[in-house]
């Protein structure tokens, strides 16, 4: 069974978020935006490269625009074990916390 | 009349005027001295700014007149195949959409460059370390 890394989790979770507007420079801002964690565009392809390979990740060309030089972009879509990955993931993290209970709470607080 | 000639003079008096006009004397000497110095020290430091705002004009000029386009011609040749035309046209748009208005053009170009130099060494950092043998080494170790 292949288990996400935590950047692979969220390019994950970014393109679960946008849905069928997923492609390298929403994924991008999207991380950076909501996760508030620098992320380049050249991590993030070679993640989603990593994720396609793992079948975790599907990808379709879409349409070319004038401001991206006539380049085409490249939607990327979850796939059913991918879905089941980021599913696992987060299970295992939430489980991971819970064993902590208060101890985890108190330390947050007394850090802040 | 010169130096040499008033100390002659000078000579010819009583020795008090004449350590009077010594004194005299060796501290105009010390002032041109100083003088001499501060010049020095001015040219020297003009030279430094002139070196700095050269630099300055020279990294400015590249920014100005280095299109980003033909940094994405750069690293079109060393990105494979498979993302390259979408990762270019995804910087190209970010930049032209977000960063440049948001920013401005000096700004906008450093990130690029920065964005630029980062994809490269993602899709390079895996290939170096398969020439070096490092794969192989940090498998044996487990890393």
């Amino acid at each position: 069974m292949d288990y996400l890394g935590e950047f692979e989790l969220m390019v994950m979770l970014a393109v679960l978020r946008l849905g069928s507007n997923a492609y390298g420079m929403t994924i991008r801002r999207e991380i950076v935006d909501v996760a508030e964690r620098p992320a380049s565009l050249g991590a993030v392809y070679t993640t989603l490269e990593r994720l396609e390979d793992k079948g975790f990740l599907s990808s379709a060309v879409g349409e070319a625009t004038e401001e991206r030089g006539g380049r085409a972009k490249k939607y990327f879509k979850v796939t059913a074990s991918g879905a089941g990955a980021v599913k696992r993931s987060l299970k295992s993290s939430a489980a991971m916390k819970a064993g902590l209970g208060l101890a985890f709470g108190e330390a947050y607080g007394s850090a802040r | 009349m010169d130096r040499r000639d008033e100390f002659h003079v000078l000579t010819e008096l009583d020795p008090e005027a004449f350590l009077a006009a010594s004194e005299r004397i060796y501290k105009r000497q010390v002032r041109e001295a100083l003088l001499v110095i501060s010049l020095q020290r001015a040219f020297r430091l003009r030279r430094l700014a002139i070196g700095v705002a050269g630099v300055l004009i020279a990294i400015s000029e590249i920014f100005a007149s280095v299109s980003p386009s033909r940094a994405s011609h750069f690293i079109l040749l060393l990105i494979p195949k498979r993302s390259r035309e979408h990762l270019i046209g995804d910087l190209e748009e970010e930049y032209r959409t977000k960063v440049l208005p948001e920013y401005g053009r000096f700004w906008a170009r450093l990130w690029y460059w920065e964005q630029t130099i980062l994809a490269i060494g993602f899709y390079m950092w895996p290939m170096i370390k398969r020439v070096l043998g490092l794969a192989a080494i940090w498998k044996v170790i487990g890393r």
